[in-house]
């Protein structure tokens, strides 16, 4: 099978330290693709190495079965996460501009961008500097860039952040609908509910190195049978030192059990009946890909900035000062 | 590979183009800057010119009677004195007496109703000196004149009584006129004057003042686009080296527009007879010269220009990289210095050898070409240098901003930057 493009064996170091090491993963041809993984794990360094910005110390990103150069720049969109603007130049113009750098222009680029402004509700401000514009409204702009010139291939970096919840909807509409055009659009999130919605293949980059890619439904299947989410009334804590049980993470009314072995399925159903406890719901196939990655990627010894583990160790120091 | 030309650079230049060229800084620094540095060059003529409005009143007191009426008429027939404002009163004492007179009218000496009194004490024997008793005696412009009105009238009374032809008066009163010449590979001679010197001065101050102010022009759009992320835009769409290229042939161009803009003067006055300028203060030109320095400049500043874009590329925010930027400016700073040396001597061996040296030819080259002739063989070897150093400059300049240019948070070590070079 060809696939659109694939990264195989890459690795990045600066200095001593490894940002990427032997990343290799397949997208294949109208595929939304997640890259996923905590703050600093590489996926930005990827990205780069995909777009031919960094060139890798070892590897190669294939296009189709052939080496990426400039003919994928011409053929890639790209929305980095920190946007990048011209703060002085007008929304038209910065536009047009993107466009150019692409190899599109004329008045059919500019009917298109007029369009697209009216379409993100900013048609009255084309003649406004990026920099009068709320932070919302340039991620718009920044994302009409990448766009304008009808990529092939999306690559969207935290497209949402910044965004209200009705420009949110809007801006996934667009993409659902550049997914129907045959557009291969390549998400790099930590947002785990955005990227189990739109995303069908993804890659879960760790430490540098991928930990886990493929399909979105192989990757539930295969985490799923050991796992069952639960809603229930009363009292399991008689579960926390039972022997078939390997995790268990409690959301309150929902709770998330990661069996040893998907044998003990029925026998945590079983014990759950004997001990009195009204199940509400049993879900023995279920897994969403926020466990599956907390399950990967959590390490409670190396603490994220601004993940749960370190809101707590802040708030516990707190605590015992006062 | 990259292309030098592409639709993509293309872009790039014409946007750079717009966003440094259609500015007001752009635009007050090529048409204001020379309007006031004429002025100001116009302003310290007035002021070493200034002769003051007040009306000068000084009295001539001579011991020698015959001498009055001869200095009189000196006066009246001397261009030399404004008759209108220099007024001057000529009267006969003899020593005792001009004492008292000073005495006397030390008052309006005082009030500044008159500026002073000059006296001669000459007697039979015109000997040449003069005493003058003012409250300001140093004042030059009413001593200078009054010397050389009575210089004129001594030497005429001198020689009135004896066997002289007018024409030998006139000879011996008569300073010498000095006129030099320069020698060069042209034929004939050309009269040596001060244009030279002063075409050389302007020349060597419009690199510096344009090499500094388009080179912080350049670390400003850099540090830019790093800071506010446009850059990883730009690189999902074109080749770092493309970028720098582009960024830096759009400097230059807006910079040669400006240099020619400033050039026009001088292009005008050598290629026309439109303006006459004073003859001391008149400049040769050749049209090859000009060729030159727009040529050198224009190379001159795309390996400056690489240079800043590659400090520009390593900081983060525009303290750090003018910091960052110090040695660039010795380069510019330290030749600017060596073209003072040629005012007193053209011919110094330091101007000579850093004028074939990297960097330094850059600013110093032009300015000794604009005072001596240089031989062509040098002028050769100055634009070969200029064009290595130009291709070794891009070749590690390229290398430092295609890996700096990405890089934020913690500033890079010189060792991490020397290997960003190697690698």
């Amino acid at each position: 099978m060809e696939f659109a493009l694939e990264a195989k064996k890459l690795r990045k170091t600066f200095g001593d330290f490894v940002a990427v090491d032997d990343v290799s993963f397949n997208i294949p041809e109208g595929a939304v693709f997640g890259l996923l993984g905590r703050n600093g794990a590489g996926k930005t360094t990827t990205i780069r190495m995909l777009m031919n910005i960094y060139f890798p110390d070892e590897g190669q990103v294939l296009l189709r079965g052939a080496s990426v150069g400039q003919e994928f720049r011409n053929r890639v969109g790209y929305l980095p996460e920190e946007r990048g603007l011209y703060k002085k130049m007008k929304l038209l113009e910065v536009i047009l501009f993107f466009a150019e750098l692409k190899g599109v222009k004329g008045s059919e680029v500019k009917r298109k961008a007029l369009d697209y402004l009216k379409q993100f509700d900013l048609l009255d401000r084309k003649d406004s500097k990026i920099e009068d514009l709320s932070k919302g409204n340039q991620q718009k702009v920044q994302f009409i860039c990448t766009i304008i010139h009808d990529p092939e291939f999306i690559i969207l970096d935290e497209p949402f952040s910044g965004l209200d919840p009705v420009n949110t909807n809007l801006l996934k509409d667009i993409i659902l609908d550049l997914k129907k055009r045959g557009k291969v659009i390549i998400f790099s999130t930590h947002l785990m509910d955005f990227a189990e919605k739109m995303c069908d293949h993804i890659a879960i980059i760790h430490h540098g190195k991928m930990i886990k890619h493929g399909s979105l439904t192989e990757l539930k299947s295969e985490y799923s049978q050991k796992n069952v989410s639960l809603v229930y009334e009363g009292d399991i804590s008689f579960l926390d030192d039972n022997n078939m049980i390997d995790k268990i993470e409690n959301f309150g009314r929902f709770t998330g059990i990661s069996l040893k072995s998907s044998e003990d399925v029925q026998s945590l159903l079983h014990l759950l009946v004997e001990k009195k406890i009204v199940v509400k719901r049993f879900d023995a196939n279920d897994i969403s890909l926020h466990e599956i990655f907390i399950n990967l990627t959590g390490d409670p010894s190396e603490p994220e900035n601004g993940s749960e583990s370190n809101v707590n160790a802040i708030l516990n120091e707190e605590i015992a000062n006062v | 590979m990259f292309k030098l030309f592409s639709f993509r650079t293309m872009a790039i230049i014409k946007r750079e183009l717009r966003a440094q060229v259609m500015t007001k800084t752009f635009i007050f620094t090529t048409i204001f800057v020379p309007v006031i540095l004429i002025g100001l060059m116009a302003l310290q003529t007035y002021l070493m010119s200034y002769k003051g409005k007040k009306d000068i009143h000084v009295d001539i007191v001579v011991e020698n009677v015959q001498l009055v009426e001869k200095i009189k008429t000196e006066y009246l027939a001397s261009e030399e004195f404004n008759h209108e404002k220099f007024h001057v009163n000529v009267i006969s004492k003899d020593r005792d007496d001009f004492t008292k007179y000073v005495e006397k009218v030390k008052p309006d000496l005082l009030d500044k109703k008159l500026n002073g009194v000059f006296f001669l004490p000459t007697g039979e024997q015109f000997d040449k000196k003069i005493e003058y008793y003012s409250p300001n005696p140093k004042n030059t412009n009413v001593t200078g004149k009054i010397k050389e009105l009575v210089n004129g009238v001594l030497v005429d009374a001198h020689f009135s009584d004896k066997s002289v032809s007018e024409e030998d008066i006139q000879f011996a009163s008569k300073r010498i006129e000095s006129q030099n010449f320069k020698i060069s590979e042209k034929e004939g001679f050309e009269k040596d004057n001060y244009g030279a010197f002063i075409l050389a001065g302007v020349l060597a101050f419009m690199l510096y003042m344009s090499l500094i102010m388009i080179g912080m022009q350049i670390l400003k759009a850099v540090i830019e686009e790093k800071e506010n992320r446009v850059v990883e835009v730009l690189l999902s769409s074109v080749h770092a080296n493309e970028l720098m290229s582009a960024k830096i042939i759009a400097t230059t161009c807006a910079g040669l527009l400006q240099i020619i803009i400033w050039m026009l003067p001088f292009i005008f006055v050598s290629v026309t007879s439109l303006f006459v300028l004073p003859e001391k203060l008149q400049f040769s030109i050749s049209l090859f010269q000009i060729g030159y320095f727009i040529l050198n400049y224009g190379v001159g500043l795309v390996t400056f220009l690489g240079l800043y874009a590659a400090v520009g590329a390593i900081f983060d925010n525009m303290s750090e990289a003018q910091q960052g930027a110090m040695p660039i400016m010795f380069l510019i700073l330290v030749p600017f210095y060596i073209c003072f040396t040629l005012v007193k001597d053209p011919t110094n061996t330091i101007a000579e050898i850093s004028s074939m040296v990297p960097f330094a030819s850059i600013i110093v080259m032009p300015v000794r070409m604009a005072v001596i002739d240089v031989p062509l063989w040098e002028v050769g070897v100055a634009l070969l240098v200029n064009f290595l150093t130009l291709m070794f400059v891009f070749s590690f300049a390229g290398k430092i901003y295609r890996i700096g240019i990405l890089k934020s948070g913690k500033r890079p070590k010189w060792k991490e930057i020397y290997q960003w070079v190697r690698n």
